[in-house]
This record gives structure tokens, C-alpha cells and sequence, in this order.
């Protein structure tokens, strides 16, 4: 066996686990997800096969399958942008290597490290219109705080207030790739007389573009999928103000026991993410910039 | 350093394929030479799960042979994962079923058909109240064993009508006028508007809502077994329910839904801790609260319009029709219907399904609050028996906010939920 | 326009301002969460906002952990995270060492594809999954959730990998290789050695992820003895929500085992972010 054939043949024992896995949990189901969602399934009886029928009924008769959809894109579109430009600008704050700047990385990673069932708990007290500290804080300012998520209008808004307190991980890797950026490129735009706004918006913000893609990328994909929050807080009320599109599949699924239903709805969210995820890959081009030596 | 390094390695590799070992292969359980069963049952304390024990305990002795695994799951998932196990093919092999899961189940051929092992042992039914009976019958086949049923009465705290100088209500259903003006002189404003104390509350909010429509002469859906219609939008339940919800949103007599949510959270018992509450409607599971916390209480009958009526919801003992062990389950069951419900009754007060047992261990300490409820069950329906209650109570929830919150009329609602019915009642 | 020091140190100062404020909104919940978690229910619902418990109500710590079986919801929760966390780091590291340094047809294939199933949605596999291990017979138990991470399905951490080990000097291989290693050696005395920061930062990743996780067990995990930390959690909001101190405690103690992993891993994520 010659040099070549064994590392070939290292390279497909190393990667078999993962095609194993792949073909195993990831294509097969996914082309069987596909296949149910033309059928209507109640678990327990054989599956009917009924063509499109789950798929008209969502797009035409389906209310709630809009109304999720809104939802879940409010948060999206609010949480990602906000929550990367409040990583980055954190970065930015804490970035020279003094120990304060350690102990408020740390300070603001908190909130990622406890995330968990755990703090929606606290967070659902936290919101209690009556008792909680959002509320009595405002009271202090004479605002009568309203009724966060025993309220239509403001259940929502509390989620995404909740999503926004967590910003650790973007900061955390905004910082990583600044401190990539080599000093001399600093002292070079301030020889050349560039404000420290100009260094930001023409030198800074252009360098770290690779690190704003993914997380808009991947903060798109990830927080779309919301799941837990409203799980275990809201249950998707009050009147379905927080009834995310993944907790509506899981109802579904598992509540009213139409998996052929739940199969197309989860579908048709893997084709938004997809069409969503090629778009912000073409936009890309017109906007990241990839510094070799920095990768 | 290397050779220390390998050893490291050595014992993790060992650790995780000894691991992995067990999962995949030893953990498949051993079965014993005991057959054994598995009986799952909704959490209702640990007093009722102890002596739920005690009794799986004592039918161990006598029956060597059969080994029992009581699983307590908490009581708000109950239904979805029983379903989830009944999915999944690991369903136990005796179940509580409710009047509104059970016939889902049942006609899935989930459940295993009861008559044919009554028949086999002529086994008597005549101890059973009939209403509990025929409620778990689905195609004309009995499914379910009733154990226990929550019929609602009208609990009152003398504190809270003595501070308005109220004299108690009489044992008798009155009138949706006289209610209504009890509830006025019951209820207590501040000077800002703010409820010091409401004159009803309901053990959750909208649970009494099918009671009231059915005293008003409407219904849910027509007819009540397999409906084929909704009349939830008749003038009658609208009427019923406009009533129902002016009490809180007009009168403010009993908590609004935003009120119940945040300031009890959702628990219901609280107005009565804090002593803010004079009528509670409630079954009879509550006589235990009232007991420990209020200590001077009565019970009347509910009110009554058109007609005197409750909604009740009964619990069912059923066997999974794939069980291993059909015929054991089945002594198992039988057994269970009368030492469990001899339990339900003196440790939980909630009504038992059979006759001789309400007559003697229900309420043994207080016949006449007893007769006030054995009274109130000849007045008792299921306002809904079908194979797709949970599709169409998903259609109620989301109203019952908008109703509670006056986001939008109470007929326009109920029209539109009679809409949806009748569109869910329609496809297949 | 050049930038004065006045005006670079106001913007300091602004910046330094905001920044130490920030901190309060993200201390705050968790010093009132500890708060709660020893309070009574008077204290709770009284009028200020900060009160001192008087006496701390030590007794709701106990009494959170009688009210569910969180010995078990512990012990199962552990298991399956120390398991699928060790699973997750071998199996994504060799798939990132396959990756990087050997070179066979095929290989920036499996590299884009598995890129590309980020984008596939957890719950369109869901269903067909949990048709799959009801078939296996995993039901119930914790398999579906520590086997699939022996699979190396994690593409981020892969990633993470593949990135650092193909940075590694060609010198150092070859002069093992020389030595006589093969590629098994190679893994373990330069590949792993040389990652010891990403190890760490990939084993936070996934542990806090196999901790945290709710809709695996929720879906998997039937039985009482059988649930996890997060299932149990989310019952005590159902039943236990209106005693808040309670609530609070259990939350407190399920917080616990993931600072203290934390912390001992903590040196190696800073390094592991720099080396990034």
C-alpha cells in the first residue's frame, strides 16, 4: 500500500463516524420528514398518504401558521442585529488587556453561562407584573410597568428584552478578532489624522466584517428556532402573542398528535431558513472582507 | 511524561467503551420471573401516592407472582405524555384516563377493550353511577373504570360574609339573580377602585364557564356523543356566558384573567389564603384546603337559571391494549376500584365513582356537606364526549383571554369559536 | 479632523461610564434570584424591591428538592452530559483531524455538507428521529442523547478543529512521523496536546448545551427516574409556580455544577479565544 492509499484511506476512517451519522440522523430523516409531510399521521394508525393536502391547509387556511411566522420574525429581526451590535460595541469598550476589562468580560458573559431553564425561571418572576423587579423598579420612577407577559402587547417585547441581555458570546468573539487587528493599522489612520469614528466605521468595522457575517448568519438560523423561552414561560400565549413557529410544530407534533402536519410546517422552515441564509451569502460578498492573514 | 500521558488515555478509553457497553447492551432491562405491571397516575400529593403504595404493597403479598411499579407523573403533562408514551409503544399497562382523553384513545385501539373481561367474569357493574359508566363507553364498549369524578359545588367562607354582614347562603340552588346580588354585597371596593375582597372566585379561571351555559339550557355541541355540530353560539350559551364573564369584567365581583394570572399566579387558592375571597367554586377535592386553612366554611348547591346543571370530569382506570399481561392488568383493576377509590374518597375527598363508597367513605365526617354534592351529581354531564377533544378545546383557550380581557364581545366569540368547531367537526 | 485629548477622554469616560452601569442590569437577576431563593412568601410579595430575608429561609433548599426527584433528575443530567460532551470532543476532533491534514477525494465535500447542515432546523429532523430510536428501542432512555454526539455531528466544533489543526507546523508532524507515528500517535501526542485551549472552549460548548438542553429530553424522556434537570425545572414552574422561593432554589442549585465546570475550565477558554 503506497503513501497515497493509506492517506486516503486514514482520511475515510477518520470521517466515517460523521457519515455514519449524517446519512443515519440528518439525510435519511430529513427525505423521511419530507415523504410524512404528504401524509396526515396520528402516531398510532399507519400513515394516509393525501398529496398536498398539509401543505394547502397551512399556506390557505391556517391562521396560526401566519401568525407564528410574524412572531418569530419580530424576535429575529430584532434580537440578531441588536444583540451583534451590542457584542461589537462591547468589544470595542472593553478591548484594551486591563484587569478591569477581564472582570467586566466576565461580568457580561454571565448571563450566557447561566442560560438555561434555570433562568427563564427567574426571568418569568422577574417580569410578574405585581412583584417583580422590572416593575417595582419602575415604580420607583413613577411608571406603571405593564403586564409583560400576562399582557398581549408586551409578552413579546419581554422575550426579546430577555434574548438582548445576553450578548457574552458576541463580544466574545468580536474580541477574539480584535485583537487579531495589529496596533500599527490603529497608528497608521491616526497618522493619516482619522477620528476615532472614522477608525471605527472605515478601519475596525470593515476588519471584524468576517465575525458580523457569521454571527448574523448563524444568530439568523439559531434564533429563529426559538423554542424554550416560550415553552416553559408562556406556552405560546397570552392569545398566541408569543407562539413561536418551532413551539407550533412541537404542538403539533406532540400536543394534537398530527405529525404529517408538523412534518410540512417543519419543511417549509427549513426552505425559509435556506432561501434566508443564500441571501445574506450573496449579500455578503458586497460587504465582508476577508484579510488572509487574519484568518 | 509520554508513558504517564498513555495511561491517562488508556483508562478513558476504558471508561467510555465500558460505558458505552452498558448502554448498548446490558441495559436492556432483565426481566424477572415476576410478570410485572406498571400502573402510572397523575401526582396528587405524596400522601395519596404513599397510600397508593400501600395498596400495590398488600396485592403483592397475596399475588406473589406479580410485581407492580407505581409511576406518579406531575399532573400538568400528564395527558401528553401518556400520549408520548402510547406513541412510542411504552405505555403502562394500567393508565388514568380522563372523560376527555380517554375516547381519543380508545379509538385508536390504545385501549383495551374492558366488556369483553366483565362479561368473561361477570364482573358487577350495577355499584357504578351510571353517568360515569356510560361516559367511558365509546362505540358501545366500556373502556374505562371510573374511580373518581370532580362535581362542583359552591363553597362559602362565614369570615368573609360576616365582615359584610351577609347572613350564610341556604342549602338550596338559588337563582342566577339572587347569586349575582350575593355576589354584590359580598364584594369589597377600597376607596381607589381597587377589590379588597371578590365576591366568587372559581378554582381556575373559565372552569365553572361550561357549568353556567349548561344551567342556561346550552351546550357545547350537538349531540354531546360524537358531536356533529357546535352550539356553542346559541342565544342560550351566549346569554350563559356574557353572565359569566361580566362578573369579572363588568361587576368585578371575581378576579379578571389578568388579575388571576399575575397576582395569583395562576393559583386560584390564594384569594382564599389571603382572605380575599367569599364564594369558591370548587369539587369536592377542595374540602382538604378548606379544612387546613379556613376552618369555617360551608357548602350549597350551585346556582341555578334554566335549569340546575354541572359539567363534571371523571377519571377512568384503562389498560393498554398492547399490555403483555392483559389478564393480570385486568385483577389489577379490579382490585384497584375499590381500595383506590375507598383512598380517593377519605384522602382526597374527591368524589368516588361508585355508589356504595359515596354513601359511606366520602365525607364520612360531614354527611351534610356530603348530600350537598351526592345531590349536585343528579344534575351532572359531560358537556362533550369525542375522539377529538383535544382539537377542539385548542379552539377555546386563546377566546377565553380575548372574552376576559374585553378584547372582543363575548357573541362575537362564541361565534367564532362555534365557527371553528363546526370547521374542525367537518374535516375529517 | 484630528481628535483632541479632551475629547478622546470624554469619550472614554462616557464609554467607561456606560459600561460599568451595563453591569448592573446583568448582576441584578441573579443577586434577586438568590434573594428569593431564601425568602418566604411575605417577603416576597412585600413593597420594596430589596428586602433582607429575615430569617433566610435555608429550609426552601430541601424542601425544592423533595417536591421532585432531583436526586435522579441530577444523576441522569450528569451522565448524559459528562458522556455526550467527552463523545462530542473525540469524535470532532478526529473528524477535524481527518479534515485538515490528510488529503483524500471527497474531503471538501464533507467539509461544505457539513457546513451546510447548520442550516437544517433541529426540528425537521424530530420527528423521524423519534421514529428511529422508537424502532432501537431507546425510548425512555438516555441514549438518543449521548449516542448521536459520538457521531461528530457538531459542525461549529469540527470546524473549530479543522481550523486549529491545520495550522499546526508541517515540521512538528514530520519530525514525529520520522520518529516513526503513525497518524493514531500523531493525534494523540501533537494534534490534541497542541488544542488543549479549543478542547477546552468545545467541551464548555457542549456540556452547558447537554446541561441545558430541554427538547431532547423532553421528547425522549418519559418516566420520572428517567428525566433530566431541565424537565424537572420546567414542572416546578408548572406546579410549584405560585411558591416562588422554592422555585428559586432549585434554579439556584441547577446553576451550581455549571459555574463550578466553568471555572475550572475558565483558563483555558480565554486562551482557547485568543488562539481562535
Amino acid at each position: 500500500m503506497d503513501r497515497r492509499t493509506r492517506e486516503y484511506l486514514w482520511g475515510y476512517v477518520l470521517v466515517s463516524p460523521w457519515v455514519i451519522g449524517f446519512l443515519l440522523l440528518i439525510a435519511l430523516p430529513l427525505l423521511a420528514s419530507l415523504v410524512l409531510s404528504f401524509t396526515s399521521w396520528n402516531g398510532l394508525s399507519p400513515p394516509k398518504r393525501i398529496g398536498l393536502r398539509n401543505y394547502s391547509q397551512i399556506l390557505k387556511n391556517d391562521p396560526l401558521f401566519w401568525k407564528s411566522l410574524r412572531v418569530t420574525a419580530i424576535y429575529t429581526i430584532v434580537v440578531v442585529p441588536v444583540t451583534v451590535a451590542l457584542g461589537f460595541i462591547l468589544a470595542i469598550a472593553l478591548n484594551r488587556d486591563i484587569t478591569v476589562n477581564h472582570v467586566l468580560r466576565m461580568v457580561y458573559y454571565l448571563p450566557q453561562l447561566v442560560s438555561g431553564v434555570s433562568i427563564l425561571l427567574l426571568w418569568l418572576w422577574l417580569f410578574n407584573p405585581n412583584y417583580g423587579l422590572i416593575n417595582r423598579f419602575l415604580a420607583i420612577f413613577h411608571i406603571r410597568g405593564p403586564g409583560w407577559l400576562g399582557s398581549e402587547t408586551w409578552a413579546l417585547p419581554a422575550l426579546i428584552l430577555m434574548s438582548l441581555w445576553n450578548v457574552g458570546p458576541q463580544m466574545l468573539l468580536y474580541l477574539a478578532f480584535l485583537q487579531k487587528i495589529p496596533k500599527e493599522v490603529y497608528e497608521a489612520a491616526e497618522l493619516d489624522g482619522a477620528s476615532r469614528l472614522q477608525i471605527l466605521y472605515y478601519v475596525t468595522l470593515p476588519l471584524v466584517s468576517p465575525v458580523t457575517f457569521a454571527l448574523l448568519v448563524l444568530g439568523f438560523i439559531g434564533h429563529f428556532q426559538v423554542f424554550r423561552q416560550a415553552f416553559v414561560m408562556t406556552e405560546g400565549g397570552p392569545n398566541n402573542a408569543t407562539l413561536f413557529y418551532v413551539l407550533y410544530t412541537y404542538n403539533r407534533a406532540f400536543l394534537l398528535r398530527k405529525l404529517g402536519y408538523a412534518c410540512a410546517l417543519a419543511c417549509i422552515l427549513f426552505l425559509i431558513i435556506l432561501v434566508v441564509t443564500l441571501i445574506q451569502l450573496q449579500l455578503a460578498k458586497k460587504w465582508v472582507v476577508y484579510d488572509e492573514d487574519l484568518i | 511524561m509520554a508513558k504517564s500521558r498513555k495511561i491517562v488515555v488508556v483508562i478513558l478509553a476504558f471508561i467510555i467503551i465500558l460505558t458505552l457497553f452498558y448502554f448498548l447492551v446490558l441495559d436492556n432491562r432483565k426481566s424477572d420471573s415476576n410478570t410485572v405491571l406498571r400502573v402510572s397516575v397523575r401526582d396528587q400529593g405524596s400522601y395519596f401516592s404513599d397510600q397508593l403504595k400501600g395498596v400495590f404493597e398488600a396485592y403483592e403479598e397475596q399475588n406473589t407472582n406479580i410485581g407492580i411499579k407505581l409511576e406518579v407523573e406531575p399532573w400538568e403533562h400528564y395527558w401528553t405524555k401518556l400520549q408520548t408514551q402510547i406513541m412510542g409503544g411504552m405505555a403502562p399497562d394500567i393508565m388514568i384516563f380522563s372523560e376527555r382523553s380517554l375516547h381519543t384513545f380508545a379509538e385508536n385501539n390504545a385501549l383495551q377493550d374492558l366488556d369483553t373481561m366483565v362479561e368473561e367474569d361477570n364482573y358487577d357493574l350495577s355499584d357504578f353511577y351510571e353517568v360515569a359508566l356510560e361516559t367511558g363507553r365509546w362505540n358501545g364498549r366500556l373502556y374505562g373504570l371510573p374511580i373518581m369524578m370532580e362535581v362542583p359545588a359552591l363553597f362559602y367562607v362565614k369570615d368573609a360574609f360576616d365582615a359584610t354582614d351577609t347572613p350564610y347562603p341556604k342549602p338550596e340552588s338559588m337563582t342566577w339573580n339572587d347569586f349575582l346580588e350575593l355576589c354584590r354585597k359580598l364584594t369589597v371596593f377600597t376607596s381607589d377602585g381597587k377589590v379588597e375582597q371578590y365576591g366568587y372566585v372559581e378554582q381556575a379561571f373559565g372552569s365553572g364557564l361550561l357549568s353556567w351555559i349548561t344551567q342556561n339550557g346550552g351546550g357545547v355541541v350537538e349531540p354531546i356523543v360524537k358531536p356533529e355540530r357546535c352550539v356553542i353560539n346559541s342565544p342560550e350559551a351566549i346569554e350563559a356566558a356574557q353572565f359569566y364573564f361580566d362578573l369579572s369584567v363588568k361587576y368585578h365581583y371575581t378576579p379578571t384573567i389578568i388579575e388571576y394570572r399575575t397576582e395569583a399566579m395562576g393559583d386560584s387558592f390564594q384569594y382564599l389564603r389571603s382572605g380575599k375571597c367569599a364564594l369558591f367554586q370548587a369539587p369536592s377535592t377542595a374540602i382538604y384546603f378548606f379544612e387546613q386553612n379556613i376552618k369555617r366554611y360551608g357548602v350549597v348547591p350551585l346556582p341555578h337559571n334554566k335549569k340546575r346543571s354541572n359539567s363534571i370530569k371523571i377519571s377512568f382506570l384503562c389498560i393498554n391494549s398492547k399490555s403483555k399481561h392483559l389478564k393480570e392488568a385486568w385483577g389489577l383493576l379490579k382490585h384497584m376500584v375499590g381500595p383506590v377509590q375507598e383512598i380517593i374518597a377519605e384522602s382526597l375527598q374527591s368524589f368516588p365513582a361508585r355508589k356504595s363508597i359515596a354513601k359511606t367513605k366520602f365525607l364520612a365526617n360531614d354527611p351534610a356537606i356530603r348530600n350537598v354534592f351526592l345531590e349536585e351529581l343528579n344534575y351532572s354531564i359531560v358537556p362533550i364526549i369525542t375522539d377529538r377533544y383535544m382539537e377542539l378545546i385548542v379552539v377555546l383557550g386563546p377566546y377565553l383571554d380575548q372574552m376576559g380581557t374585553k378584547k372582543i364581545s363575548v357573541s362575537e366569540a362564541m361565534n367564532e369559536i362555534s365557527e371553528k368547531m363546526n370547521a374542525i367537526i367537518e374535516t375529517e | 479632523m484630528v481628535t483632541t485629548n479632551r475629547s478622546r477622554c470624554l469619550i472614554n469616560t462616557i464609554t467607561r461610564t456606560i459600561v460599568f452601569v451595563g453591569v448592573v442590569p446583568m448582576i441584578l437577576p441573579l443577586v434577586w434570584m438568590i434573594l428569593i431563593s431564601l425568602s418566604s412568601r411575605e417577603d416576597i410579595v412585600g413593597d420594596s424591591p430589596f428586602w433582607y430575608p429575615n430569617p433566610p429561609q435555608w429550609s426552601n433548599y430541601p424542601e425544592s428538592w423533595k417536591a421532585l426527584p432531583f436526586l435522579l433528575f441530577y444523576k441522569n443530567t450528569f451522565l448524559m452530559s459528562v458522556l455526550s460532551t467527552i463523545g462530542a470532543v473525540f469524535s470532532t476532533s478526529l473528524i477535524g483531524y481527518g479534515l485538515a491534514r490528510f488529503n483524500f477525494p471527497g474531503r471538501n465535500i464533507v467539509f461544505i455538507v457539513m457546513l451546510c447542515t447548520i442550516m437544517i432546523p433541529g426540528v425537521v429532523l424530530m420527528i423521524p428521529n423519534y421514529i428511529l430510536f422508537r424502532r432501537l428501542g431507546w425510548l425512555d432512555t438516555l441514549k438518543p442523547l449521548i449516542v448521536p454526539s459520538f457521531l461528530g455531528l457538531a459542525p461549529a466544533s469540527v470546524f473549530i478543529f479543522r481550523q486549529q489543526m491545520r495550522r499546526i507546523p508541517k515540521e512538528l508532524i514530520d519530525a514525529a512521523k520520522l520518529d516513526g507515528c503513525g497518524p493514531i500517535r500523531v493525534y494523540f501526542h501533537i494534534m490534541l496536546p497542541q488544542c488543549k485551549p479549543i478542547v477546552g472552549v468545545i467541551f464548555i460548548m457542549h456540556f452547558f448545551a447537554a446541561w441545558n438542553n430541554l427538547m431532547g429530553p423532553l421528547i425522549y424522556l418519559n418516566t420520572m427516574e428517567n428525566k433530566t434537570v431541565s424537565l424537572g425545572l420546567t414542572y416546578f414552574r408548572n406546579q410549584y409556580g405560585s411558591q416562588v422561593g422554592l422555585m428559586m432554589a432549585a434554579s439556584t442549585v441547577a446553576l451550581i455544577p455549571l459555574l463550578i465546570i466553568f471555572a475550572f475550565t475558565q483558563k483555558l477558554i480565554v486562551r482557547g479565544g485568543k488562539a481562535l
